[in-house]
């Protein structure tokens, strides 16, 4: 149960289903997408402000699209961030 | 997301870890020594700024995901320990870092970046609501101080309920975000931010300048001599 009152994917109508779809529609390698089918929980928790959304990924996708570092380097990075941080994301 | 357990054995992943690790937990304590062990090991100027980059924003990543309380969504071979509350908060920085002066690495050297930083940093700066700008100051403020950044403008000692509750719920954003539980946002809720949309603000400013400053801070650091 989320903190916040969260709009999910199927949920989403009008700005919000726009940016969602917008975002489901870039290209992403299928180990990312959640086997739920709507949009990652990272993604939907941003959704109580649809104009910030996409500014957010955006920035991800920048840092994710291109090296120096290589993906799995990429995956050490984010995933010792998140260990030290006691974060399951 | 990932078992990382099992500590990397290459020196090129061992010091990608080491950065990391300083940038998580003390991006200020990083200097030049820091830069030239990591070119010894292989890594080039863009790619330390690429692993600072992307450790920073991992790091406002995890902010949100544990102050909005999201599920896991992923199926996952080894699931992580759940987060201990008892854990002491990161250390807060002890000096200040000159984020301003003139530095050898730098944002604008990753393609793309100022492109992308600029209307994010608009969204969450340039706005009179849900958060006034004058709490939106106060909250930028204590989340770079944290981790001593240069431009935090002295904060002035919280004079209503509510400039003491986002003072707390930024400290726990920026120093202990494990501790980010279901009760965390009870206090500025109490003391009068209304509604989920003000309250996904709070944590917005905070995370997003704990981050920015966090990068900047490391930058600046591991560019001194």
């Amino acid at each position: 149960m989320a903190h916040l009152q969260l709009t999910r994917y199927g949920e989403s109508i009008g700005a919000l289903r726009d940016v969602y779809d917008a975002m489901l529609a870039r290209p992403l390698p299928p180990v990312y997408r959640p086997p739920h089918g709507g949009a990652p929980g990272i993604i939907e928790a941003h959704s109580l402000d649809p104009v910030l959304l996409p500014r957010v990924f955006r920035f991800s996708g920048m840092l994710n699209g291109q090296g120096p570092l290589t993906w799995p380097e990429r995956e050490l990075v984010n995933a010792t961030t998140s260990r030290l941080n006691q974060c399951f994301y | 997301m990932r078992d990382v357990r099992a500590a990397p054995r290459d020196p090129r992943s061992r010091t990608i870890s080491g950065l990391v690790q300083l940038v998580t937990q003390a991006p200020w304590t990083l200097s030049g020594e820091d830069r030239s062990r990591a070119h010894a090991a292989g890594l080039d100027d863009a790619t330390i700024l690429h692993v600072i980059m992307l450790s920073s924003f991992f790091g406002y990543l995890n902010r949100i995901a544990d102050a909005v309380g999201i599920e896991l969504d992923y199926e996952v071979a080894v699931r992580p320990p759940a987060a201990d509350p008892s854990t002491p908060p990161w250390p807060r920085a002890d000096i200040v870092i000159d984020t301003l002066a003139p530095r050898a690495l730098r944002l604008e050297q990753r393609p793309g970046a100022m492109e992308a930083m600029e209307p994010w940093f608009a969204r969450v700066l340039d706005r009179d609501e849900p958060l006034t700008r004058a709490q939106r100051r106060r909250v930028l403020d204590v989340a770079i101080a944290t981790v001593g950044d240069g431009r935090a403008h002295r904060v002035e000692v919280a004079s209503t309920a509510l400039e003491h509750e986002l003072d707390e719920l930024t400290e726990t954003i920026a120093l202990a975000p494990w501790r980010l539980g279901a009760d965390a946002l009870r206090g500025v809720r109490e003391a009068g931010l209304t509604g989920d949309e003000a309250v996904f603000d709070a944590i917005q400013v905070a995370a997003f300048c704990n981050f920015e400053a966090r990068m900047t801070v490391a930058l600046a650091a591991i560019s001194r001599e």
